[in-house]
């Protein structure tokens, strides 16, 4: 006979074979019971719980020749068509490739003929989540009302995709993950039967990595199986599984906790020599490092963590020397770890990175603490509070001689402002043009009889001088203030300008302190440019 | 002998052949492991091994495996990501390619003993390829063996993986790939280089010898990258650009260009950690040790992550100009890290 995997060989043919999911059965085995048969049921749930067989076992009561009973025989010709998947009125579909609405229109075709041999025609639709749209919407007429005698089971791992007319229509049953006690249970029998030489300890190793999924977990034996043949020894779970014992994870915690860098790329280079996935030690050990949180968190942690697998009295060490932030800071960054690992090409690199980062975001400050002992200055005598009050005085100080000086200037300035922006506005009214020129100049003197302009580059300024521009800005001035004034322009750059002769030198030491000042800045702020971007000044 | 020719695998050797022996091959197996360490090289091995005529198991004489060796056996079949087009970005393993395999596996074996339908890189099977697997990956028809080849077993569905017996292919050894390599260069060149190509070569044989194209390019930088992690600052902003613009223009060479900078990073980190050890570039240890001095271990770490973040930019279209730019700033950024 052909070699059979355990999940194919030892596949439940009965309800009572089936564990787990013991709401579904007992539901299921009374509405054969009483005869109330619904004619469309929904199984889902993860991997490896039962579903697909759930519902061949269900096929089978319903067609079984002792009547629809709650527990099928498995021995009539029925059943054992059913089992090999040849009978002719229980049809297994895949629905994954048969997905689209020609197939279901197909189906629905040969939905009304009577069955041949069975009481009941039971169509199985496998992986109903990648039918597409039109085929859901195909089936929903057929499955509302389908002709007697017909009963459609549907299994999938995703309901969420199924739409919610078709929910709608069907009993709806969720599967539950196993637990590791049942998948251990299962494991136990089979190898017994097998004669399998297995310690109880590989098999906790092995329902661990199942993840609830009994498929994945006969896979896994299967795997170790074949391995280290019929004698299973602790250490080939860990051996084929690339995975390491609580031992390894306790020294990596050691050395992150001792903060030796050293210590730890040692460690990963033995780990990595001696074959093991480093993803799935970066799995671990967040999962160690959940199990300390537990054990300094919980009240009576040997409920909550595995004691069987894990050595307690080292956790309790070990979380004895953590900060509760602390294994939460180092719990996050694995599992960060993890994902980029997955999606890294150079694996081992990210993981001895992310170790550094470990032992370097170790020195931290709660900041719970740091809240409350500032808190706790502010109480002893506010001292942050005096710092402000003390300086005030001095600055005030300071200021005072400075005020009257400041407030004169200002009180000119103000004036002068005022005026040059109605001349500047009748300017820009007369000639639009003068908007661009004088927004940029600067206005050094303003008084009765004397407008100075100093502008930026000579070449705005040869504008300006020009004579039809120079009466215009008198005019302008003449219309707003009525005053008579003589236009004189300079350049900023050069504090000796050409007008200079128009002005007196106190005047001319004030106009030039500022535009000097202005350009020591600016030529300030184009060698900062220069440093930080490099290149040559371009006029 | 079975398997002679997968070097360096041999707990994934062993399972099988004692499969073999003790008649219990599965039937459908999952090989994962790094790229490059032999997983399609084991799986067609194993597909001559169920089919040899020969005496000894994958003979490798013998018309059968001749012919899978070929790839003209009828009842071999390989499916490999392809792509749509001549154009597209990706090969992908589509639906009808699934489909197709589905209907050549219902007949029983032509030739052989055993149907064998190798899926290499089975993570580029779209959904519905995927899916479409599903049932017949469950139980498959008679005498088939399926096995599918894939780096990261996380990558594909849950629902595969469970229906699949997983072998585990390790990282190859530096002396295991120098054999290769030596094997497969005839131009003999120094055994120095070789070796330095076999160390660099992070366990897997096809990056070995991918080394000698945009890899060797980019190794030829790897002194300018020292430079570069050694004297980038906001100071030399010019430099920053330069760089970012040269680059930027080479898009085919910035994804080794940067795994080179990640091998530098962290060869400086453990340069600073623990001393010269398990380096990836022991040829500059020199010129590493140095530049090691001078970095802090937090601004290393932030460098090297500043890095994976731009390679994973790059991967999505991001400007490369902007990408390689942000990046500097970022390394000029960690100047300021304490000590």
């Amino acid at each position: 006979m052909e070699f059979q995997v355990s999940a194919r060989k030892w596949r439940p043919q009965k309800f009572s074979q089936l564990i787990g999911q013991e709401h579904i059965i007992r539901t299921l085995q009374n509405a054969v019971e009483l005869n109330r048969i619904s004619h469309a049921y929904l199984f889902s749930g993860t991997r490896g719980v039962g579903k697909t067989t759930t519902a061949r076992i269900l096929a089978k009561a319903l067609n079984c020749e002792n009547g629809p009973t709650p527990e099928p025989c498995d021995t009539c010709v029925a059943c054992r068509e059913i089992r090999e998947g040849s009978s002719i009125d229980v049809r297994e579909i895949d629905g994954a490739s048969n997905n689209g609405v020609a197939e279901v229109r197909d189906l629905i075709d040969n939905v009304q003929y009577a069955t041949s041999s069975c009481r009941y025609k039971v169509y199985i639709i496998d992986e109903v989540h990648m039918l597409s749209k039109s085929a859901f919407n195909a089936l929903l007429k057929t499955l509302e009302e389908p002709p007697e005698r017909v009963v459609f089971i549907f299994a999938t791992t995703e309901s969420d995709k199924i739409p919610e007319t078709i929910l709608s229509r069907c009993q709806c049953f969720e599967f539950k993950p196993l637990t590791h006690k049942q998948i251990i249970q299962q494991l136990q029998l089979i190898s017994e039967q097998e004669g399998i030489a297995v310690y109880t300890l590989s098999l906790e190793e092995i329902a661990k990595n199942g993840a609830g999924s009994m498929r994945d977990a006969q896979s896994l034996l299967d795997q170790v199986v074949a391995f280290s043949g019929k004698e299973v020894t602790p250490g080939s779970v860990e051996a084929v599984l690339g995975i390491v014992g609580q031992k390894t994870l306790e020294i990596f915690i050691d050395a992150i906790r001792a903060q030796d860098c050293s210590a730890l790329f040692a460690q990963v280079q033995d780990t990595v020599n001696a074959g093991k996935d480093l993803s799935y030690i970066c799995r671990d050990l967040a999962d160690y490092v959940r199990n300390l949180l537990v054990v300094k968190m919980a009240d009576a942690p040997e409920k909550l963590v595995d004691a069987q697998a894990w050595d307690l009295e080292v956790l309790k060490r070990q979380a004895e020397n953590f900060h509760a932030d602390e294994l939460h800071q180092i719990f996050s960054l694995l599992t960060r770890t993890e994902v980029e690992m997955k999606r890294s090409s150079l694996p081992q690199q990210v993981f001895e990175m992310a170790l550094f980062r470990l032992v370097d975001v170790r020195p931290f400050q709660n900041i719970d603490d740091l809240i409350k002992r500032i808190g706790e200055m502010e109480d002893a005598g506010s001292p942050p509070a005096a710092v402000p009050a003390q300086a005030k005085p001095a600055a005030e100080a300071e200021k005072g001689p400075a005020v009257p000086v400041a407030k004169v200037q200002a009180e000119q300035g103000a004036a002068d402002v005022a005026l040059w922006e109605k001349v500047k506005a009748e300017i820009c009214a007369r000639k639009p043009v003068f908007l661009h020129y004088l927004e940029s100049c600067q206005v050094v003197e303003f008084s009765d009889s004397v407008l100075h302009l100093a502008f930026q580059d000579p070449y705005t300024r040869d504008l300006v001088e020009r004579e039809e521009n120079r009466s215009l800005i008198a005019q302008a001035v003449r219309s707003v203030s009525g005053g008579e004034v003589r236009v004189g322009t300079s350049e900023i750059k050069a504090p000796e300008s050409q007008a200079s002769g128009q002005t007196d030198e106190i005047e001319k030491k004030k106009s030039a302190a500022p535009s000097a000042l202005m350009t020591k800045s600016e030529s300030e702020i184009i060698q900062q440019a220069l440093d930080v971007f490099g290149g040559v000044l371009m006029r | 002998m079975p398997f002679e020719r997968v070097l360096g695998q041999d707990q994934p050797v062993e399972i099988l052949k004692k499969s073999i022996e003790k008649k219990t091959v599965s039937h459908a197996y999952l090989f994962y492991g790094p790229e490059g360490v032999g997983k399609k090289l084991a799986a067609i091995e194993l597909a001559k091994a169920l089919n040899c005529l020969g005496r000894g198991n994958a003979c490798g004489g013998c018309e059968s495996c001749r012919k899978i060796d070929q790839r003209i056996h009828p009842d071999f079949f390989l499916v490999e990501p392809e792509k749509k087009t001549p154009t597209s970005r990706e090969a992908v393993i589509r639906i009808e390619r699934i489909r197709e395999l589905q209907k050549k596996l219902i007949y029983m074996p032509y030739e052989g003993r055993t149907k064998v339908a190798l899926i290499d890189g089975a993570e580029w099977m779209n959904a519905q390829a995927s899916n479409t697997l599903l049932k017949t990956l469950e139980e498959p028809p008679r005498a088939t063996i399926l096995i599918l080849t894939v780096v990261n077993p996380f990558q594909l569905l849950p629902t595969l993986v469970s229906r699949c017996q997983g072998i585990r292919f390790g990282r190859l050894s530096s002396e295991i790939i120098l054999k290769v390599l030596e094997k497969e260069l005839e131009d003999n060149e120094d055994i120095a280089v070789l070796k330095l190509r076999a160390e660099r070569a992070e366990g897997s044989i096809s990056r070995a010898l991918a080394l000698q194209e945009e890899r060797v390019e980019a190794g030829e930088q790897r002194e300018n990258l020292l430079d570069l992690i050694a004297g980038v600052s906001f100071d030399r902003m010019d430099a920053v650009f330069k760089w970012s613009k040269t680059w930027a223009r080479r898009t085919g060479t910035l994804q080794p260009l940067l795994d080179e900078l990640l091998g530098l990073l962290r060869d400086l980190a453990v340069l600073k950690v623990r001393g010269p050890s398990h380096l990836h570039n022991p040829d500059l240890l020199r010129q590493m040790r140095p530049v090691a001095q001078i970095k802090s271990l937090p601004a290393l770490l932030d460098m090297f992550d500043a890095v994976r973040e731009t390679k994973r930019l790059l991967a999505g279209n991001a400007n490369a100009q902007l990408a390689l730019e942000t990046l500097l700033i970022k390394f000029s950024d960690t100047q300021g890290r304490p000590q």
